[in-house]
């Protein structure tokens, strides 16, 4: 086994480690200083004294080290834990992270009443880290009080996520997750039993949990849980949203994590504003909410909000995600092949910008039909067509508001 | 579709026979449908409880009440000097949260303990729900204690007769004592005898998860009176019974003949149980799979069956196989036990026997600091210790 450095060594020549901020399953942290900034970070490494075998505690590490890196090249977020510095020395490898000053969150309701409020700014705040998650094809799935530090940023509350060992991405997580606990839906709990996909809304459920511990202190196992029967007196539009994201069936809930921050914002419990895309030449419809992504079912790693049968495989994971400001919609595409809009003067290409450079890699044209860079979000209209990868791919919706 | 495993510590005896140790497992399997529950709430109101005990009480009831749906049945009985029915038991969707709040805002400390009364009235509550255990589609019924102080008047034999009458009509009996000064013998019998949980309360803020936990896990109940008959072959003899899991306890099995009943705790979603024994294989000429004990898990009209078997054999090869997980899970429920029941001499002996066995394994060591635990420690300490860890559960 590696040697593991300790409280006042020096990390990679860089790092000065000072107090032991914490060790959980699967990582040890440091409160360290980086002695090339003079800035207080956190260091984490495997935490080779769990009880768990050293392989899982390497492959929670690997994923939860890999995770973050997708979070930073997305350009990351501020409720996300940001990554500072990867690393290896003599065979142990660590993570630089930023160093959070604060505490956790099931702390928060040992100190003091959580004003209502303060409850309603963690929910956005969560809302939107798993929102930004989502739309990197990533679920967090194990979203609990112990994973979220509170801190103070701009006079506000924030909570900032700091564990990533169970989420799941495209490139695969780690197998699935045993313990059992009130944050779990039930299509995550019972993962081995049915056939329940994970998705946008098995985060939403947690975020609803969290909510109502943050309201009474304590949470059930119970679904559709809200918090005016545990006694909690508070507005009823945040009473109506924790019972709704908290419903076992994932459908009654909110579809994702954007519409569930909207309602959060606007302190009013119903969804938002809904569209839909029917297939051209084909049956299917599908509605569409604020912030729901678009995506071949059955690929590997977590589902889209809508996932579309694609046997060829051109389709990404998360294709593209809806948006809407403003009271309008807009489509943001993620993909590697690109999406085309029909708005009635021929077909606008939509493209993201890491689909772009892929393109280019391959000596692939990625213009659009004027020879311009394409957008990586357009504008969406009732009537327009949408179509993946390509007009002529044979994947192409209606728009309708 | 709940199942059984048995499993024995040696697979190969001699013909001049052998005891071994034996455990059966019970996988509870899935629910089939949603459960009706019937909650009667028992809580000591005497004037030790005054305070921040009898206010947590009630915040309690109030989680209790948010737990509940719609067609599951509720009462609340306080008992001080005398015992009285505050609440039910009503149907939860014809009352009011309001109306039930305010009938539980009425909790006060005051008098002594008839902790005797409060039981019955508590049982006779949910009997005049007229309920039949035997029907199908059957309710879950449990009755939550809690208590701070003694009984005087009572024996814990009498409390065991008692336990053993609320079992016998269906009723399971969670209970709880806080504090330091309630009887633990008698918690841990009532909690035994009507196949619940004991446990004991740290500190006021406890309650609220001790009463939420016994009202969730109530809804996820397989089967209710689920019981093991053990039907020992000729000459065979069945001895040393307990249960390791959910919690170590004593068993005290109903025989017939050769044939031993175990009353289980209610099945209960991704909770498995395990019941341990010593077998003593009597002589036999040498053959294989010998079926020693019949074992069969009748649960709400479900059967599972299996076999306790052993090999007879003079091969001192096949004789030397040995599983000595199963004696240790024997032996291991052995000490909780007694640790349970604060008996640290009997634990203490157990534990030397597993070292002279076994030697200085994770287990044994585990034991071992348990019983020092105990020993320096009370009735925290007492009750922590029959809460045996179920290795498979733990990622």
């Amino acid at each position: 086994m590696t040697a593991v450095p300790a409280t006042g060594e020096t990390l990679a020549g860089r790092y000065r480690l000072g107090e032991k901020a914490g060790a959980g399953g699967f990582a040890v942290a440091y409160e360290a200083v980086d002695t090339e900034t003079g800035e207080t970070v956190a260091v984490k490494y495997p935490n080779y004294d769990s009880s768990n075998s050293t392989a899982v505690v390497e492959q929670y590490f690997q994923t939860e080290a890999d995770l973050l890196e997708t979070v930073e090249a997305a350009g990351g977020h501020p409720n996300i834990m940001s990554l500072l510095d990867r690393g290896e020395v003599d065979g142990l490898p660590y993570l630089v992270v930023e160093f959070v000053d604060g505490y956790e969150l099931d702390e928060a309701i040992d100190r003091t009443d959580v004003p209502e409020e303060e409850v309603r700014q963690v929910g956005v705040a969560l809302c939107g880290a798993m929102a930004f998650l989502h739309g990197n094809e990533i679920v967090y799935r194990d979203l609990k009080p112990d994973n979220v530090m509170l801190t103070e940023r701009d006079g506000l509350v924030t909570p900032i996520l700091i564990d990533f060992n169970t989420a799941t991405s495209a490139a695969g997580g780690v197998g699935e997750t045993t313990i059992l606990g009130p944050y779990k839906p039930p299509e995550v709990a019972e993962a081995t039993e049915t056939d329940a996909r994970q998705g946008p809304w098995s985060d939403v459920y947690s975020i609803g949990k969290i909510l109502l511990f943050l309201l009474r202190g304590a949470v059930p196992r119970k679904d559709g849980v809200d918090p005016r029967d545990f006694g909690v007196d508070c507005e009823p539009y945040l009473a109506e949203t924790v019972e709704k994201a908290t419903r076992s069936d994932p459908d009654e809930r909110y579809r994702n994590a954007t519409a569930m921050e909207r309602v959060l914002r606007e302190r009013d419990s119903t969804p938002p504003p809904s569209a839909s895309l029917v297939r051209q030449n084909g049956d299917e419809e599908y509605s569409v909410y604020p912030g729901d992504t678009l995506g071949r079912r059955d690929a590997t790693g977590p589902a889209p909000s809508i996932a579309v049968r694609d046997e060829e495989e051109y389709v990404s994971t998360v294709q593209v995600q809806f948006e809407y400001e403003d009271a309008g919609w807009r489509l943001r595409d993620s993909s590697l092949n690109g999406t085309y809009v029909q708005t009635g003067d021929g077909w606008q290409r939509v493209l993201c910008a890491a689909g772009r450079e892929r393109l280019q890699r391959q000596g692939e044209d990625p213009t659009d039909r004027h020879g311009f860079i394409p957008p990586e979000s357009y504008k969406l209209s009732d009537g327009d067509l949408v179509a993946l990868v390509h007009p002529s791919y044979g994947l192409t919706f209606q728009f309708r508001t | 579709m709940a199942s059984i495993e048995t499993e024995v510590n040696r697979p190969a005896v001699p013909p001049e026979g052998a005891r071994i140790t034996a455990e059966v497992d019970v996988e509870p399997g899935e629910q089939a449908s949603g459960v009706e529950r019937h909650i009667a709430l028992c809580i000591d109101t005497s004037g030790s409880m005054s305070g921040a005990k009898i206010s947590r009480a009630r915040d309690g009831a109030s989680w209790v009440f948010g737990l509940l749906d719609p067609t599951d049945y509720v009462s609340v009985v306080a008992f001080d000097s005398t015992a009285e029915v505050l609440l039910g038991p009503v149907r939860w969707g014809d009352l009011g949260r309001d109306e039930a709040m305010g009938m539980v805002e009425e909790l006060s400390a005051g008098g002594g303990t008839d902790m005797y009364a409060g039981l019955e009235t508590a049982s006779e509550s949910l009997a005049s729900l007229d309920h039949d255990p035997g029907a199908s589609g059957d309710a879950v019924r449990r009755l939550l204690l809690l208590s701070d102080g003694k009984d005087k008047d009572h024996t814990v034999g009498e409390f065991e007769e008692l336990a053993r009458d609320i079992d016998g009509s269906g009723v399971r009996i969670e209970a709880a004592g806080i504090g330091e000064d309630y009887n633990q013998d008698t918690i841990r019998t009532l909690g035994t005898t009507a196949r619940g949980k004991w446990t004991h309360l740290e500190e006021a803020g406890d309650i609220e998860a001790f009463f939420g936990e016994a009202v969730e896990s109530a809804s996820q109940v397989v089967a209710a009176d689920a019981e093991l008959e053990l039907d020992a072959a000729n000459g065979v003899e069945v001895s040393d019974i307990y249960r390791a899991l959910p919690q170590a306890q004593d068993v005290e099995p109903e025989w017939e003949a050769n044939t031993a009943t175990v009353k289980l705790p209610d099945l209960t979603e991704r909770e498995r149980q395990r019941v341990v024994m010593k077998v003593a294989a009597p002589a036999h000429d040498p053959a294989e799979g010998v079926p020693l004990v019949q074992v069969r898990l009748r649960a709400r009209g479900d059967e599972a069956t299996d076999r306790i078997t052993v090999d007879y054999t003079e091969e001192s090869e096949e004789l030397a196989e040995a599983n000595e997980e199963v004696q240790l899970d024997h032996q291991e429920t052995v000490v909780r036990t007694e640790l349970g029941k604060g008996n640290v001499e009997a634990a203490e002996t157990q534990v030397e026997q597993m070292t002279r066995i076994h030697g200085e394994t994770e287990v044994v060591e585990d034991v071992a600091r348990e019983t020092q635990v105990v020993k320096e420690g009370g009735k925290a300490e007492r009750s922590r210790a029959t809460e045996l860890v179920d290795e498979e559960r733990i990622e």
